[in-house]
């Protein structure tokens, strides 16, 4: 797999991305049910306006990593949700070990002060 | 119209971002807004604490448009705010304002010169008829941005579009009546590559032959390039200047609501 370059300037784009695709990873969701995930799992540390998810989710789809879907679940109000895609799948793996080895970094720099 | 529709309306109204893409947005999110509302009441809350609630957490603001506005902002706008935001400085104002008016004045005295159009190429009149097409939207545009500082913004920002467009258009007719001008001076040289024609009349064996035609559509040719770039430069000057203050213009009226003492 392709290792790619944790890029720090963008910090919090980069955790948004990971987290939008970490909540999408088994299910597909709409928009406010990504914020609502975030924010459950996180038990509450991840409180952001929800606003701001949807210019990120719509990146993620240009970029082709989520892919979104209309649905009409009843005539007056059309909804629309996102589900990964393989090209997505993969994004969220490298993106994964490199947070896993940012974080690892952090710690290890935070435990040489013990 | 929806319970929460009127806190789109900034997005409904927002010109850079194209109108399809922009009423899919706010149906996604004032469904979703919709959603998590009714979930809110499910959970118990007042319709009042609901909505007090969904809006809390969907803090639209002028942050979230701009993210939008540069995800679906088309390649060509965004070369031309690249430029715009580089020139937003005292000293990037100044340079450009010195390099310009170098170059306008350079070609605009030899533009003075009947002499030029005597000898210049045919194309160079549609090219001088767009000009003046464009001078004129100019000239509206100015009287209604500068003189009376009150304009209708998007039909001015539509109408400073077309400035550019034009002036692209006029840049685009002079290259092809160069290119057309090239194509019959190498007919006239018996040769139908231009290329192939300007080295056969410069180091061929009837090089001699060649000279005169060769010389007199380089002369029309330079003149044709030079006036439909100077035409493009001066009306990208013109934009840049007028866009500048139709943007100053905006924020007031936006912010403020007020259009008067720009």
């Amino acid at each position: 797999m392709k290792k790619i370059k944790f890029d720090i300037s963008n910090l919090a784009k980069n955790c948004h991305e990971t987290l939008i695709l970490a909540a999408l990873c088994k299910k597909e969701k709409h928009g406010y049910e990504i914020a609502l995930e975030i924010e459950e799992r996180s038990k509450g540390n991840f409180k952001f306006n929800y606003g701001t998810l949807y210019p990120t989710l719509h990146k993620l789809e240009k970029k082709k990593f989520i892919k979104g879907e209309w649905e009409d679940k009843s005539v007056k109000r059309k909804r629309k949700f996102y589900l990964i895609t393989e090209k997505g799948l993969e994004y969220f793996d490298q993106q994964k070990d490199a947070w896993k080895e940012f974080i690892n970094s952090i710690v290890s720099i935070m435990g040489d002060c013990e | 119209m929806d319970r929460f529709s009127s806190y789109l309306e900034e997005l409904r109204n927002n010109p850079d971002i194209p109108e399809n893409l922009r009423g899919n947005i706010i149906n996604e999110i004032s469904g979703d807004m919709n959603d998590i509302f009714d979930l809110f009441i499910n959970r118990g809350l007042s319709e009042k604490e609901a909505e007090k609630k969904v809006l809390e957490k969907y803090s639209l603001s002028d942050d979230l448009i701009n993210e939008f506005v540069s995800i679906y902002r088309s390649p060509v706008k965004k070369i031309v705010r690249g430029i715009a935001d580089q020139v937003k400085s005292l000293w990037g104002k100044l340079l450009l304002f010195v390099i310009i008016s170098l170059i306008l004045f350079s070609t605009g005295i030899e533009l003075l010169n009947t002499e030029f159009y005597l000898n210049a190429s045919i194309f160079i009149w549609p090219v001088l008829f767009i000009a003046c097409f464009v001078f004129l939207i100019s000239g509206i545009e100015f009287n209604n941005i500068f003189i009376k500082k009150n304009p209708d913004v998007e039909r001015s920002k539509a109408r400073l579009a077309n400035i550019v467009l034009l002036g692209g258009l006029s840049f685009l007719t002079g290259i092809a009546g160069f290119c057309i001008e090239l194509l019959f001076a190498s007919k006239r040289g018996m040769i139908f590559d231009p290329v192939l024609s300007f080295l056969m009349a410069y180091t061929g064996p009837d090089s001699g032959s060649f000279m005169f035609n060769i010389d007199e559509t380089i002369i029309k040719c330079a003149g044709l390039m030079m006036l439909s770039l100077f035409i493009l430069i001066f009306y990208s000057f013109i934009w840049l200047i007028m866009n500048n203050q139709l943007a100053k213009i905006e924020y007031l009226i936006k912010h403020f609501d007020k259009n008067e003492h720009v």
